[in-house]
């Protein structure tokens, strides 16, 4: 027994124009929460009303007895379901940064500010179920969902929405939830040459501070900025070594497109992502050139993030 | 039923496999009792296996394996009970069905499912058994089911957690099925006419008496009627409810005559009583009324000779009320010809020397009744004893061998001897079966009458007087009782008023039985009649059937959304906690200075707001915060100590005083 088509899609309309979000945290309200009975409870439903049939047959009180228990447990169930998550908060929708061939995880922290704990909550989208959980009196706790791994991109989650079949399954409360987009960054290329030199690099210029004379190599330490490392005689077998400036001052180094070795795109933006991993590794301040986008550099989470992103929306549009 | 795993949803932890397959066995239990008792072995056998094959990873039978179960199971279930139609059968198939079904279930929603068709084997077991002691143990499942279907659900809760979940869902639906149950609309009759479910076990007062028809009964306690009377219990000597009347005598049973419809006769005198009788479906027409009913509450009829007959065969129990006059004649004016020669209608040839006695009797007596007292002092002071066991008779002179030989007897050998003697002597008299004396509960004032109180007695027709009711049993004295206390019931009215052993098994028993009284008259007997009556004191007693239909859905819908909007309602429990108590105290004398907290503000929030606000009571208000937590959340029990002395300390300064006197100002 299937929802037809028609129905499902209308019901589909008619959550997703009442779906809760954008700014969080949010109040799920009534308007908000959706329920139906599920097969099982229209089973369980059915049972009711045969036993009621057969009471009413028979003229035996105990089956109306029974009859009208299982009936009015039903009703209790439904509004329970209801409440499992009407005035439930959520503080935050979130996706992990994920890198293609990982499986996307998303997040969404709740709190139930009630007196009342509320179970069986799991959060839907785009076909998988995550794991139920019961969300203790005036307590918080994180849904998770895990959705199959996805190729390089943006990619919005379906049809998310929170959901509650307790108790007793048979009924399904659930509220949609404003669509949340997960991007996947490209996978970092594995074994990936090293960027280009410093020196190749620092020409083209936006750098922020000017290196002075080259005065020769020295040993790596951790924590050199991967501009000031000699890449070429680690790529023949040497040690790291530093090419030693005059002064204090390290370079910006320039992540180019055009650089990254590779036959098509994906292959350049796969090894442009080791490139800005191992970068932000080592700390250096560093700047991203795609085709039509230009990242100044910078270092740290917000950069990371932004080049990430920018890299996963390759050719563009590209956010602000 | 799909096996599609992400639709049908996952496979359940193995403890709660056990949980449903225990609760199903809990569930065949009673069946064992009310189907023959192989039904419910092989369902729990079925289950055992499958406890079995989860514990040691047995594979599931496969498809044709069970179409097969399937198709033998109710070939067996038809081949037995001669069809599929009844209760019986209908009960066998779905126990049978219940655990095939357990032992092929997999997945969460197949044992969902199994928990659910508890819910119906209790339904159709009710159909054939609806006693207390059954309902009791199926409130019991019914909690039990719930536990476990919450059981299926998230699956991390502890058996506590879901035996309170349970509790509690309960306590909420159990008064919207009890409002369901008193304002459903009940029919007059049945909606289709299928088979009248049987009752199990039924037994009573047989269609003909035979030698130990009644003793049959004297050991049964099993209750065969109740009665509650509006006024004073009638005397023990007036207790007697009329059951079947026995005219033809073939030598060996008493057989009855025609059932013909009473035409008048009856004279009722006296005062009447009026009564309530709740009788145990069983199987036969009769009803029992005290001697001899006027009214009655329910379509029965008088027959020519009194007893009293339902148009049907009764089932289910049945509750009744009746007007009766203990003090009646009947056919006092005179017997016809034809009654005349039925009742005084014997074998020819058989048994002399009672014959020989009765026309001694009749000889040596001026009047018919003097042969009536004849009789009664010759079983008085000769030495008849009254027992269960009195051995058989044989031969076609039976009753001379009682009367002279063995001279052991119970009720129905001496009312049989004396309807003989009587018709020997030229007196019409006839044998009356029924029940007399019962005992009272002391904790609902029932009467109750039991299988053992069955009687037999005797009705003699004296010119002037109509039928006059004579107990022959009556006249054995107590000395010569040869059986336990409990029989004694069988001896009539008159013996078993005198109290049993009143200890506290029997008060345990009469509560018991009050409680099932109770349950019998108000919840199994509600029904059509029982509904008017409670809507006319609720005043909706003119409501028809449809009308009514109206008001119930327009009161369940109205329960639904109280309880729905009660839901709604932010459940805050105030004032729980005393450090909680003295701080709300406080906000609320802030609040007259116009600092009101807010709903979500935290208290070290509003704290800071108070500091900026007052800047004069910046270290009190810290002071008050920091207890206040310290006594809420670390339950500290000094630092409570400490919050109610500064919290005195605010109201004793002088901004407490001057707070005090703005505040009325504020109003």
């Amino acid at each position: 027994m299937k929802v037809p088509r028609p129905i499902a899609d209308w019901i589909e309309r008619g959550t997703a124009k009442r779906a809760v979000g954008g700014n969080w945290p949010s109040r799920l309200n009534r308007s908000q929460v959706f329920i139906l009975p599920s097969r099982f409870g229209l089973l369980a439903g059915a049972a009711s009303i045969v036993m009621l049939l057969v009471a009413l047959n028979y003229q035996n009180s105990a089956v109306f007895l029974l009859a009208f228990l299982l009936g009015a447990l039903l009703l209790v169930a439904m509004v329970s379901c209801h409440q499992h998550l009407n005035g439930l908060e959520i503080l935050h929708v979130h996706a992990d940064r994920v890198f293609a061939g990982e499986p996307i995880r998303l997040q969404v922290d709740v709190r139930n500010p009630s007196r009342r704990a509320r179970s069986g909550l799991a959060c839907h989208g785009s076909g998988a179920i995550g794991p139920a959980v019961r969300v203790a009196v005036e307590g918080g706790a994180r849904l998770e969902l895990a959705l199959p791994p996805r190729r390089r991109g943006r990619h919005p989650i379906r049809r998310l929405s929170l959901d509650s079949r307790e108790p007793f399954g048979v009924f399904r409360a659930w509220s949609r939830l404003a669509p949340v987009h997960c991007i996947v960054y490209p996978r970092p290329a594995m074994n990936a040459l090293p960027p280009p030199g410093h020196a190749g690099l620092a020409t083209r210029g936006i750098a922020p501070h000017q290196p002075e004379d080259f005065l020769g190599l020295a040993r790596y330490r951790p924590g050199d900025r991967p501009g000031q490392i000699e890449w070429r005689h680690y790529a023949r077998g040497g040690t790291l070594e530093r090419k030693h400036f005059g002064g204090a001052g390290g370079g910006a180094a320039w992540l180019d497109f055009v650089d990254a070795p590779g036959t098509d795109a994906e292959a350049r933006l796969s090894v442009l992502c080791a490139w800005v991993l191992q970068a932000e590794r080592e700390t250096v301040h560093w700047g991203l050139r795609l085709p039509g986008y230009l990242l100044a550099p910078g270092r740290g989470s917000q950069q990371l993030e932004r080049g990430l992103t920018a890299l996963a929306l390759y050719p563009g549009p590209y956010p602000a | 039923m799909t096996r599609h795993a992400s639709l049908a949803g996952p496979r359940p932890a193995s403890g709660r496999v056990r949980g449903v397959l225990l609760l199903l066995a809990t569930a065949f239990l009673p069946y064992l009792f009310i189907l023959p008792p192989w039904v419910a072995a092989v369902a729990l056998a079925v289950i055992g296996w499958r406890l079995l094959a989860l514990y040691r990873n047995w594979r599931q039978p496969g498809l044709i394996i069970r179409i097969v179960l399937v198709v033998f199971g109710l070939l067996t279930v038809v081949a037995s009970f001669r069809g599929f139609g009844g209760a019986e059968a209908g009960g066998a198939f779905l126990v049978i069905t219940a655990s095939l079904k357990a032992m092929e279930s997999r997945n969460l929603r197949d044992f969902r499912i199994v928990a659910l068709l508890v819910f119906i084997l209790l339904a159709a077991a009710f159909l054939l058994n609806h006693s207390l002691p059954f309902a009791l143990y199926a409130a019991f499942l019914v909690w039990l089911a719930t536990a476990v279907l919450l059981s299926l659900g998230e699956g991390s809760e502890s058996r506590r957690t879901l035996a309170l979940r349970a509790s509690r869902l309960l306590a909420a639906a159990l008064p919207i099925a009890i409002a369901l149950f008193l304002l459903f609309p009940r029919l007059a009759g049945p909606l289709f006419r299928f088979g009248a479910p049987r009752m199990a076990a039924v037994s009573g007062l047989a269609d003909s008496l035979s030698p130990g028809s009644i003793a049959a009964l004297a050991a049964s306690d099993e209750i065969a009627f109740r009665v509650h009377f509006d006024g004073a219990l009638p005397p023990p000597g007036e207790r007697y409810f009329r059951g079947p009347v026995f005219v033809h005598y073939d030598g060996e049973s008493w057989l009855p005559g025609q059932r013909k419809p009473a035409r008048g006769g009856l004279e009722p005198r006296g005062e009447p009583v009026r009564y309530r009788v709740m009788e145990r479906g069983n199987g036969t027409r009769f009803l029992f009324a005290l001697a001899l009913p006027v009214q009655l509450s329910v379509d029965a009829r008088l027959t020519g000779r009194y007893t009293l007959l339902a148009p049907h065969r009764i089932w289910n129990d049945i509750t009744f009320t009746a007007v009766s006059y203990p003090d009646y004649r009947i056919q006092a004016a005179g017997l016809g010809p034809v009654a005349r020669r039925i009742n005084l209608a014997l074998p020819a040839g058989i048994n002399p020397k009672a014959r020989a006695l009765a026309e001694r009797w009749r000889k040596d007596s001026r009047s018919p009744a003097e042969v009536v007292q004849r009789a009664l002092a010759w079983f008085h002071e000769r030495p008849y004893y009254y027992t269960l066991t009195p051995g058989l008779l044989r031969g076609e002179n039976r009753l001379d061998r009682f009367l002279f030989e063995t001279r052991r007897g119970f009720c129905e050998h001496y009312a049989s001897a004396f309807a003989f003697l009587m018709r020997a002597a030229g007196i019409p008299a006839r044998v009356v079966t029924g029940y007399a004396g019962g005992k009272t509960n002391p904790y609902d004032g029932w009467l109750v009458l039991r299988q053992a109180n069955a009687h037999a007695w005797d009705e003699v027709w004296l010119a002037g007087r109509g039928w006059v009711r004579v107990d022959p049993t009556a006249a054995i004295p107590p000395g010569r009782v040869e059986s336990s206390a409990r029989f004694a019931a069988a001896l009539g009215p008159a013996r078993n008023a005198a109290p049993l052993t009143h200890d506290w098994l029997w008060h345990l028993g009469s509560l018991w039985d009050a409680a099932n009284t109770f349950w019998m008259q108000y919840v199994i007997g509600y029904d059509a009649g029982l509904q008017h009556r409670l809507l006319g004191r609720l005043g909706l007693g003119r409501l028809g059937p449809t009308l009514m239909a109206l008001v119930m859905a327009g009161l369940a819908i109205g329960a639904g959304l109280l309880v729905f909007l009660l839901g709604l309602m932010p459940f805050r429990k105030r004032g729980d906690d005393p450090a909680q108590k003295l701080y709300e105290h406080w906000c609320r004398r802030l609040k007259r200075h116009g600092i009101q907290r807010g709903a979500s503000e935290g208290p070290l929030d509003f704290a800071v707001r108070v500091a900026r606000l007052r800047p004069q009571d910046a270290a009190l208000t810290d002071d008050i915060t920091e207890l206040y937590i310290r006594a809420r959340y670390a339950e500290d029990p000094s630092a409570l100590e400490l919050l109610k002395r500064r919290i005195r300390l605010w109201h004793s300064s002088p901004r407490g005083r001057a707070e005090a006197s703005t505040g009325r100002q504020d109003r």
